[in-house]
């Protein structure tokens, strides 16, 4: 790796962290109820990712987040 | 799902301590990191609890409160309670010197248009500790990322409840994140 190179990948990881930081500010900044919003948002996004995984060979979706979907289905 | 249904679930929680079910309770777990901190992916809502009766027998019995679930018709399991939605676990702690002092020094939070008491992030932090799972070891590392943990507080804390020798041996996984030494 040239220095050159070396110089842009640190770059682009101080840039990363930093908006990776900006981000957890928002995050932190969020009324509790505004963070359980996010809550279930997340709930929602990590169960579509275990279904996929499940659905392309990976391991099954486990035990309690089929007990999560069922809780929310009915809700 | 709307995040107001949580609310629903503090009024059943209040409405467990009413009927005297339960004594005192407050969050724990993951969700009491969420609060403290910022979202983070988790299956359920955590609640430390003593039970009002609670007597002196060597297994505690959670029947009364899967009798309430029963009579107010919400599903349960050996694990789980669900209440609009929300996988609650109820974790009786009045045998845990820790988690029933986590519960004694909780501090309410509005939610919404409820109140609930929240366990401290010491406290949490030195029963993540305690559990000793990689994933508990992570929310430490975001508490102490975030400056959340009051050091002298969380040392004096680990030394009362025997916990410091783990935290010795445990503790470089945090030296990155400027946490206690």
């Amino acid at each position: 790796m040239t220095q050159a190179q070396a110089d842009l990948q640190n770059a682009s990881i101080l840039d990363l962290t930093r908006r990776k930081g900006v981000s957890r500010e928002y995050l932190r900044s969020l009324s509790p109820l505004e963070k359980v919003e996010k809550l279930c948002a997340l709930q929602t996004q990590y169960y579509e990712m275990l279904v996929i995984r499940e659905m392309n060979g990976g391991k099954p979706i486990p035990e309690k987040w089929k007990k999560w979907y069922a809780a929310r289905s009915a809700a | 799902m709307r995040a107001t249904s949580i609310e629903q679930v503090i009024t059943v929680l209040d409405d467990m301590r009413e009927v005297a079910i339960i004594s005192k309770f407050a969050v724990g777990g993951a969700f009491a990191a969420i609060l403290h901190d910022e979202p983070i992916s988790t299956v359920d809502l955590d609640i430390f609890f003593i039970l009002t009766k609670g007597g002196d027998e060597t297994i505690l019995s959670l029947a009364e409160i899967y009798d309430y679930a029963r009579e107010k018709g919400f599903e349960f399991d050996h694990e789980f309670i669900n209440i609009h939605g929300w996988l609650v676990q109820f974790v009786e702690s009045s045998r845990n010197n820790l988690w029933l002092e986590a519960i004694e020094s909780a501090s309410p939070i509005r939610v919404g248009n409820r109140e609930i008491r929240l366990i401290d992030p010491e406290h949490l932090a030195a029963m993540w500790l305690l559990a000793g799972r990689a994933k508990d070891y992570q929310k430490i590392s975001m508490f102490i990322e975030s400056g959340l943990i009051d050091t002298t507080k969380f040392l004096n804390l680990l030394k009362r409840h025997d916990l410091m020798v783990k935290w010795e041996r445990q503790n470089w996984r945090f030296l990155n994140d400027a946490g206690p030494s």
